[in-house]
């Protein structure tokens, strides 16, 4: 029986994307099992969701403790130990990070592969949604599900247009994946960061949930406080000046502010990952 | 014959589709509530013509108006979990009493918790209803036509409830042998109601106590048979 973990964040459809694997496979023939694992839903948070590929009907219905496969959709979850931890001897492990392989300092006896899917995403889908920018690669490093077996799937849950981008994604990750590279380090250090789902943005640190931040342009802004009030997670404090400003440990990146703003003062900018 | 992988609440949903059921009256429940937004999009999308769905405003309401539903001869279907099902205690005896053929998925979740756990339905043991507990997705399909055929069997004419874990059918994707329309049509011919074995406005023992006042000599009378 294979096993796969998957490890994303809510909105970049980790979910449908253990869903495609699992009908991808059995489109091959095989039995599969999708099950996600998440506690109260919401952009960004943490969550998990495992696959069961096998010959014979899956009957096991237990979480999965021990893959062989661990994908992950998020750049900076992918520099937690977490997704590496609890792995079979000689797992695979598939990041979506914007490094060689090499790079990684993921530890225990795994095997890393790279792709870049979040720049995937934003050149074929225009958002960060980073689950079939990776099945591209999932395909290609792994060999378990054909390209042409994800793509069906795919046309199963993205009818239309959707789907047509959502195809280009899974091709050009096909091609950009890195080759399979013996982690560095063995030992596993302690988990340094936790995957919790819990905690709002005033009272936990979310810092690590962003892909994008918002950069305020003073000379622009008209103090409203439009963005203030949209703002989801109380994360804009209000400056002596009558501007805003992001806090820090609060902000999860979602763009409220810099879409609500009237006069376009707001711009979402890129988290840089070394 | 078709075969999808899909989630156990959309296997429900699939259910109550093939089964031609004419009324569905819910209210959302987590871990049920995909089980309405799936009925709510087939309802949308008019493949099923004559379909109501009716978003009602709690448990107790949804089950009475299945139940109404049920007792003027539509196929009718309800669902719940946990909390939800204590919620619907009263109105699930009135169903049971009347001898009426609803089905109810129950998507076990615990009384007191979000964990799944049998407590929601095994409190419910006595109320007159058909209980069946089912294993994976595909039994959660069959199980729902196969319901409509035993409850409406006029030698049992009894609601069934159909219990499956939550968390662990209701959101796990496996798949799914889906039976084409004309087959479960042949299996499950259309609903024909039964005239009622108690008639609908109750009992006439509990008219006529009201209606005439007992006399002393009545009750004395009766004290001494």
């Amino acid at each position: 029986m294979i096993e796969i973990r998957l490890h994303g964040r809510g909105g970049q459809g980790a979910v449908t994307a253990s869903r495609i694997i699992a009908t991808a496979a059995y489109e091959e023939g095989k039995y599969s099992q999708a099950i996600p694992m998440y506690g109260t839903e919401r952009r960004g948070a943490p969550l998990t969701a495992y696959v069961r590929i096998d010959d014979v009907r899956v009957r096991e219905r237990e979480l999965v403790h021990t893959p062989g496969y661990s994908l992950c959709f998020d750049p900076l979850i992918s520099l937690q130990q977490a997704v590496a931890n609890d792995m079979l001897a000689g797992g695979k492990v598939l990041l979506n990070a914007p490094f060689a392989p090499d790079k990684s300092e993921l530890a225990g006896n795994i095997e890393i592969a790279t792709v870049d899917a979040t720049s995937i995403a934003l050149e074929t889908l225009g958002r960060p949604i980073t689950n079939t920018a990776l099945l591209g690669a999932f395909a290609k490093a792994t060999g378990i599900v054909k390209l042409e077996s994800i793509e069906k799937a795919i046309k199963k849950y993205f009818p239309g247009k959707l789907g047509d981008m959502n195809i280009a994604a899974v091709r050009k990750s096909y091609e950009k994946v890195s080759p399979w590279v013996p982690a560095k380090n063995k030992v596993a250090p302690k988990m340094q960061v936790d995957l919790e789902v819990g905690g709002y943005g005033t009272l936990k640190d979310v810092s690590s949930w962003r892909v994008f931040y918002p950069v305020v342009d003073e000379a622009k802004c008209i103090g409203c406080k439009t963005c203030w009030i949209f703002c989801p997670e109380a994360a804009l404090e209000w400056k002596a000046n009558n501007k805003p400003t992001m806090v820090d440990r609060a902000c999860k990146g979602c763009g409220v502010c810099a879409n609500e703003c009237p006069v376009k003062a707001i711009e979402m900018k890129r988290v840089e990952i070394k | 014959m078709s075969y999808e992988v899909m989630v156990g609440n959309k296997a429900t949903a699939t259910g109550c589709k093939l089964a031609r059921v004419k009324v569905a009256a819910v209210f959302p429940i987590t871990p049920q509530t995909t089980i309405t937004e799936y009925l709510s999009e087939i309802h949308a999308s008019g493949e099923m013509p004559g379909f109501e769905f009716v978003n009602a405003e709690g448990e107790l309401s949804s089950q009475v108006i299945a139940q109404a539903a049920e007792a003027v001869g539509a196929r009718s279907f309800t669902c719940t979990s946990g909390p939800g099902l204590l919620y619907m205690h009263h109105p699930m005896q009135e169903t049971a009493s009347k001898r009426l053929p609803l089905v109810m998925a129950v998507v076990h979740r615990g009384v007191k918790s979000m964990q799944p756990d049998h407590s929601d339905l095994m409190s419910q043991q006595w109320q007159g209803w058909l209980h069946l507990y089912v294993e994976n997705a595909q039994e959660i399909l069959d199980t729902t036509i196969m319901a409509y055929k035993i409850a409406e069997d006029k030698r049992i004419r009894l609601p069934f409830a159909m219990g499956y874990d939550g968390y662990v059918l209701s959101y796990t994707a496996e798949p799914v042998e889906i039976p084409a329309q004309e087959d479960v049509d042949a299996f499950l011919p259309p609903y024909k109601p039964m005239p009622g074995i108690l008639p609908l406005s109750g009992p006439p023992s509990g008219r006529t106590s009201r209606s005439t006042p007992r006399s002393s000599a009545q009750a004395g009378a009766r004290a001494t048979p």
